[in-house]
């Protein structure tokens, strides 16, 4: 068990997939020489050499297109995008694509792919550079979405992502990649279905996945202090998405708040309440709170952009709303 | 004294390098002058002052470089400005470490990014790479200390730092605030694991007092009332409020608006009370059979199917109409109006208002059937649901505050009625039977009368009538 922070534990993971299995690749933008804009594959080029870490033209589309075809042909690539926001153009490949092969060929072919990148904001980027649109992919069967928001389930869910023979939406986020954590050795893998209670409380349940599971904990420390006692649901597992520990939570608390960093409308928030409304509705207390972003596009300015993304203020000034203590 | 910090010129700019400073170190400068000229790893950028004075101390020399966010220059004229309002970035942790900033600049020991600026690695040769070599070494040292901080996922300060709810907490906070609608009666807020608890409970959620937003009833106020809950026995109760305290007016005098709905009833009663002469005929009815049928009868049938002593009253009155049809009958300007329809009307009192729904064809009803529609009509009643039909065509009405324990009470006819009875609580009391005292139930009726419509004597008869059917109840379940 290794202190890493979330970029190293990602390293490791593809590092170790890469030696394990020739089959796996990497490629993307500024990935090799550069070692990756957030330095997630460092090193790697050096390592594995240029036939397994391809530097691709700014071209994402293409970088999808050559990883999906490679992926019918056996390979195991991992692409990566450098941002969420630049997977836009590569729409058309992502869902019409990679999500619908399988299906439209009758389970003749598969498409075991990974794509790798991170979303997020709160560095003043820009609304082009700062969203979060890990719903967008949830909504489309054929794609499996996972968003870690622990070095360990980084390093885990990414192996068990490579090896899964079906293409992986691996969501990371910008904000995290510095954030250290313990992450076991070796050969550690974490189901791509399974979310898990990170912290256990008895008062209310706050769901949150990715750099959100991170603001969701603080708050629920913060809470404690206050007599407030928070359970925290991981939901690092989108799609297919694990209710299973927020059903069994919220009858126990009666009270669920959701956060993400992506707006509100339509988000993953909104997904988990109607799951709540659907299968625990007897055990209510309260309607469902949704956190994520404003509604606007994300502003560059500074202090727009400090409250226009959910702190943990948010969580905790509406927990306490929610239990009636303001 | 403001520091002047490394300005972020890009995206993805982690250092910038001083390339020269166009003020000398105690020279004097104005705000939007240009200071320093900076290299960002996209093109050389003109910076200007952000604020006037003397520039006190050059931190960061020409060629060296430098993290975002770290003190480069202190600009001071001999005031104490605060640090965080004249620069650009890091107002969220600046105030507190602005003295500091000042007695050490360049090492700002609480901030992610600084000990990159202690490390920051001298200008390289012209390789290529020398540049990306350098971002990547910040930020590493970015990440590592912002690490070290306990994880600091924004070394330049953001939504954490906040400690006032931000745009995206609001959107939550006003669903969750959002007062209770205005609507007539007010209907009770519930939440769903309270209604099920409740059920369960078997607890009455009309006296429950909600402890949640806009006065929800939450999962604890029905833990706490399930566990005080004394069951009354009631003697036969579709309708039972509890007294909820209202609060003493804080002024001399408080003005209470009426409802609509509260206007049309005290009109109505007014005109009753004061335009038809009524006279009172009191009579008391052993219950002992009619509670033993009761039971009998609610043993052999499904909990959903049980009915209340109020349902054998009702049964009883339409029976007896049928042979008072000058009993089930209206003042109408002079004339009497005698009605075929024998429709009872069943008066429900609500905190904060009398209804009366209407059971149609009471007559025709078995028990069963007055039992299941008169729950459904003050079910909906209570849950403001009624429609305008279900309080239309009463022709005699029942009051009932037996289970309030009152002994006898009389009531105000309900219009166009010229009867209405008021049904008193069942006693346990020792009676005479066969020369012996035994203990026996009684309850006391009391018949409200329009003397314009019928007698004295038809009254007591009537009565009677009501009396016999309820004395000899096999009658009702016939």
């Amino acid at each position: 068990m290794a202190v890493l922070a979330m970029r190293d534990a990602l390293n490791q993971a593809l590092r170790e997939e890469m030696k394990r299995d020739e089959s796996v690749f990497l490629l993307g933008e500024d990935i090799g020489l550069y070692d990756g804009s957030f330095k997630v594959t460092r090193g790697l080029m050096k390592e594995f050499g240029e036939k397994r870490v391809l530097d691709t033209p700014i071209a994402e589309e293409i970088i999808i297109g050559t990883a999906i075809g490679a992926a019918m042909s056996g390979l195991r690539p991992v692409a990566e995008m450098m941002t969420v926001n630049f997977i836009m153009v590569a729409m058309d490949q992502v869902v019409n694509a990679a999500a619908h092969i399988r299906y439209m060929f009758g389970g003749g072919t598969k498409v075991p792919l990974v794509i790798r990148t991170p979303g997020g904001g709160g560095h003043q980027l820009g609304a082009q550079h700062s969203h979060s649109h890990e719903n967008w992919f949830a909504h489309v069967p054929g794609l499996k979405v996972v968003a870690p928001g622990t070095p360990a389930d980084a390093k885990g869910m990414l192996k068990s992502a490579i090896r899964d023979d079906n293409p992986v939406m691996f969501i990371e986020n910008e904000g995290t990649y510095a954030v250290k954590g313990e992450v076991p050795d070796g050969d550690h893998l974490v189901a791509l279905d399974k979310n898990e209670v990170k912290r256990a409380g008895e008062h209310i349940t706050i769901c949150a996945h990715s750099r959100m599971l991170i603001v969701a904990m603080d708050a629920a420390t913060e809470l404690e202090k206050e007599g407030i006692s928070a359970e925290v649901v991981d939901m690092r597992a989108l799609r297919p998405l694990d209710m299973a520990p927020v059903i069994e939570s919220v009858k126990k608390t009666s009270r669920l708040i959701t956060v993400e960093e992506g707006w509100r409308s339509y988000g993953v928030g909104s997904e988990i309440a109607s799951r709540v409304y659907e299968e625990a509705f007897d055990y209510l207390d309260a309607p469902v709170a949704r956190i994520g972003a404003a509604e606007v596009p994300a502003p560059y300015n500074k202090r727009l952009e400090k409250i226009a993304f959910p702190g943990k203020a948010d969580v905790i000034v509406t927990a306490r709303a929610l239990l009636g203590k303001n | 004294m403001a520091s002047v910090q490394m300005p972020r010129l890009s995206d993805s700019m982690e250092t910038g390098k001083i390339l020269r400073w166009l003020k000398k170190e105690g020279e004097e400068v104005k705000k939007g002058e240009p200071l320093v000229e900076i290299e960002s790893d996209k093109a050389n950028i003109e910076v200007e002052a952000y604020a006037s004075g003397k520039l006190s101390k050059i931190v960061v020399p020409e060629g060296e470089s430098a993290p975002i966010g770290a003190v480069i220059a202190e600009i001071g004229d001999g005031t104490s400005a605060p640090a965080a309002e004249k620069t650009p970035a890091r107002q969220g942790q600046a105030d507190a470490a602005a003295p500091k900033q000042a007695a050490q600049p360049a090492v700002e020991p609480k901030q992610g990014a600084q000990p990159a600026a202690a490390d920051a690695p001298k200008p390289q040769a012209t390789k290529p790479e020398a540049h990306v070599a350098q971002a990547d070494k910040a930020v590493a040292a970015t990440a590592q200390a912002a690490a070290d901080a306990g994880g600091e996922q924004y070394p330049h300060g953001g939504p954490d730092d906040r400690t006032e709810v931000g745009a995206a907490g609001q959107a939550a906070l006003n669903v969750i605030r959002r007062p209770a609608e205005q609507e007539n009666g007010e209907r009770q807020r519930v939440s769903p694991v309270a209604r099920r608890l409740a059920e369960e409970h078997g607890v009455d959620l009309r006296r429950v007092q909600g402890s949640g937003p806009g006065g929800r009833i939450t999962k604890e106020d029905v833990e706490a009332a399930a566990q005080q809950k004394t069951q009354p026995q009631a003697a036969a109760a579709p309708t039972r409020e509890a007294h909820q305290p209202t609060a003493r007016p804080t002024g001399e005098v408080e003005v209470v608006e009426l409802s609509k709905l509260q206007t049309t009833v005290a009109m109505r009663l007014a005109q009753s009370a004061f335009s038809a002469p009524h006279f009172y005929v009191t009579s008391e009815i052993a219950m002992d059979d009619a509670v033993r049928l009761r039971q009998m009868f609610n043993e052999a049938v499904d909990k959903a199917e049980a009915i209340s002593l109020n349902d054998l009253v009702v049964k009883a009155v339409a029976l007896a109409l049928t042979k008072f049809p000058e009993v089930n009958a209206s003042w109408a300007d002079g004339r009497i109006e005698r009605k075929r329809d024998i429709n009872i009307g069943i008066a429900v009192g609500l905190p904060d208002r009398l209804i009366v729904p209407v059971l149609r064809n009471a007559d025709q009803k078995s028990l069963k059937d007055i039992a299941k529609e008169s729950k459904q009509l003050i079910e909906r009643a209570r849950s403001n649901k009624a429609s305008a039909q279900d309080y239309l065509g009463n022709t005699f009405s029942i009051s009932n505050l037996g289970m309030y324990d009152v002994d006898q009470f009389t009531a105000i006819i309900n219009p166009p009625d010229s009867g209405i009875l008021a049904i008193g609580a069942i006693e346990d009391k020792p009676v005479v039977k066969d020369g012996q005292i035994v203990p026996g139930k009684r309850m006391r009726v009391t018949l409200s009368v329009d003397h314009r419509v019928f007698y004295g004597v038809t009254a007591a008869q009537f009565l009677q009538e009501v009396k016999r059917l309820l004395q000899s109840p096999m009658a009702l379940v016939l």
